[in-house]
């Protein structure tokens, strides 16, 4: 699990930075990869259908909400990794999460935007245009 | 659903706004033990208000009816129409019914007094004398267009016409076996009270053959008499006193004692309704100007003929044209108080009117407050079938159904407004959780919220337009509005 999730965050190779060796070598790649993918179908999954709000199913509510989403997963994925880091000493630098928060945030949007738009919208009453 | 017709006798200006309530029921899905209501309206008086208004709400009705099927909708389910429309029992080759609206014409009441009907003139000095004890100058002189103006002496000669009419003969030619009769009539008025008992007794009595005599003869037969249940104001150029109405309702009564029920037993079932409670309506002796507020004797007047409906068979038995075993009903409301409500009506009243019209009243609310074009909503884009706003310019939408409802809230507005007042719903305001006056709804959600607007309705058009089969624009339209009225019902009031 912990290779699969390094090649998708490394984008096999592509996007290699100071920490990731470290996000390897201590499994954060696989926890925050699982954390991502639980929560890029939960939250489609509770919106569109758990919820499925009448009163907020315009495009921009499903945008603050999706948004909101990614940027939890891109919180809990710098904090874990800083916590971890700093307990063991490595010494890295804010700007060296960079790279690691960007990727993150930006996975984490695609993810749900694809959960909600082509799987969790059919299954809704009310949002199911929500947002295309 | 019931393979047999109620043909409904509707006399004077009563009569038709008693008619008018019941299509208004009907259109909300109030359900009646018949196939087909064929209402045949009586009134001299051709420019009268009350009549050509309940005419205008029939034939939008009709319209309505007629576009519309009945899957999952009960909105205007049961038909209206005319005795044009009806086949002669057993005579295919029959031509039409002269008549091809719902009212039905007496001759000689179009033009001309009522002293050229009974042709005075050519009478004999002794029979002249006769009529001139029996008639005032003015009874003489009146003009029938107009109606009679409260004198059932004058009514009940010229009525005599309409039992000798081909308007009547056609009635006879299309009465099947398992039909119904039902008359509604004022005591207090001319037309009505002159008119009931004359048609009881040319259908339990014809003076010359009708076809389908016997089954003439021995037809269930009920009816409802109105009692006084609003004055007019006073005016001493008006021949219309409302001093007199509860003498000529005394002297109406004393006599259907003894020719209608007692030995005679014309009627399988008689109901009275009346009111002590009265508002003066302006004096108004007919034509267009007689146009009085709806009230709420006039819609129970109508629950009448749904009971009536609902009896079986074996309890309306009719031999050698008496009935066996006739029922006599009066109304009580629950708590004598002035301002009605739906607690205030009988519980077998509530069950009737109560889920239905409420749920036809939340959808002309979303249609005359919400509807002024599609929201975007999964409703209105899901599915084959679409609502593009030019939906809400066809016939169908605009020139119906909107003007059937408009008539609808009048009739809601009127009967507030009368006295002894009726106001089963709040129609002001856009939030929806006190549109019914007096019951509080249910909480909902989470946060367990009673209020709710059109918002929330939005979804439960959502949920309704989910499951359902398509359907074309007309019909789709009408399904997804009674099943989300019926949920929202479901949710948030019912027990």
């Amino acid at each position: 699990m912990n290779d699969f999730f390094s090649k998708v965050f490394e984008l096999w190779g592509g996007n290699i930075s100071s920490i990731s060796d470290s996000l390897y070598d201590y499994g954060i790649y696989s926890t925050i990869g699982m954390v991502m993918f639980f929560v890029c179908i939960a939250i489609p999954l509770i919106y569109y259908k758990l919820w499925d709000p009448i009163g907020l199913n315009k495009p921009k509510h499903w945008a603050i909400i999706m948004f909101s989403s990614a940027l939890f997963v891109t919180l809990v994925g710098f904090l874990y990794a800083f916590n971890e880091f700093n307990y063991e000493d490595l010494g890295f630098e804010f700007f060296d999460y960079l790279s690691w928060i960007l990727t993150l945030f930006l996975y984490s949007s695609l993810f749900v935007s694809i959960f909600s738009i082509l799987v969790f919208r059919f299954i809704s009453t009310n949002n199911r245009k929500n947002p295309v | 659903m019931s393979n047999r017709k109620l043909f409904l006798f509707c006399i004077g200006g009563t009569g038709s706004r008693v008619l008018k309530a019941l299509t208004f029921l009907l259109a909300s899905g109030v359900k009646i033990d018949a196939s087909q209501v064929i209402p045949i309206i009586i009134d001299p008086d051709r420019a009268n208000g009350d009549v050509n208004r309940t005419i205008e709400i029939l034939q939008k009705y009709q319209s309505i009816h007629n576009k519309i099927s009945y899957e999952h909708n009960r909105f205007f389910q049961t038909p209206i129409a005319t005795l044009n429309s009806l086949q002669a029992i057993g005579n295919n080759n029959e031509k039409k019914s002269k008549t091809a609206g719902f009212r039905f014409g007496i001759d000689g009441t179009k033009d001309g007094r009522f002293r050229d009907l009974i042709d005075f003139e050519q009478l004999d000095p002794p029979n002249k004398a006769l009529i001139s004890l029996l008639y005032s100058k003015s009874n003489l002189d009146a003009e029938l267009k107009v109606g009679f103006k409260g004198n059932p002496n004058m009514g009940s000669v010229v009525l005599n016409k309409f039992t000798q009419s081909q308007d009547f003969i056609d009635f006879a030619s299309r009465l099947d076996q398992n039909d119904r009769v039902f008359i509604v009539s004022s005591i207090f008025g001319g037309t009505g009270a002159a008119g009931f008992p004359l048609l009881v007794k040319n259908i339990r009595e014809p003076q010359k053959k009708l076809p389908n005599t016997e089954r003439v003869r021995n037809t269930k037969l009920g009816a409802i008499t109105i009692k006084p249940y609003f004055g007019v104001a006073p005016d001493p150029t008006s021949k219309i006193d409302k001093g007199t109405f509860i003498s000529k309702s005394k002297a109406a009564l004393a006599y259907y004692a003894n020719n209608l029920s007692g030995d005679n037993k014309s009627l399988n079932a008689l109901y009275y309704i009346g009111d002590t409670q009265t508002t003066d309506y302006p004096n108004n002796e007919g034509e267009e100007a007689q146009k009085n507020h709806a009230h709420v004797v006039e819609m129970i007047s109508a629950l009448s003929i749904i009971d009536f409906m609902s009896i079986p068979d074996e309890k309306l038995e009719v031999i050698d044209g008496k009935a066996t075993k006739p029922i006599f009903r009066e109304y009580g409301i629950v708590e004598n108080s002035p301002n009605l409500r739906f607690r205030n009506l009988g519980n077998k009243s509530k069950l009737a009117v109560q889920q239905t019209l409420t749920q036809f009243t939340y959808a002309v609310q979303y249609w005359r407050k919400n509807l002024k074009k599609f929201p975007q909503e999964p409703w209105v884009s899901r599915g084959k079938t679409k609502f593009e706003d030019a939906f809400l310019s066809q016939d169908f939408y605009s020139t119906d159904l909107i003007q059937f409802c408009m008539r609808y809230v009048e009739w809601l507005e009127e009967m507030e407004q009368n006295q002894r007042s009726f106001k089963p719903f709040n129609l002001e305001g856009d939030l929806l959780h006190n549109m019914i006056a007096g019951i509080d709804q249910k909480k909902k959600g989470i946060l367990r919220k009673r209020e709710w607007g059109f918002t929330q309705y939005e979804g439960y058009l959502n949920a309704a337009e989910r499951d359902m089969a398509e359907y074309e624009p007309i019909n789709k339209f009408m399904n997804l509005f009674y099943k989300a009225t019926e949920k929202i019902y479901e949710d948030r009031i019912a027990n």
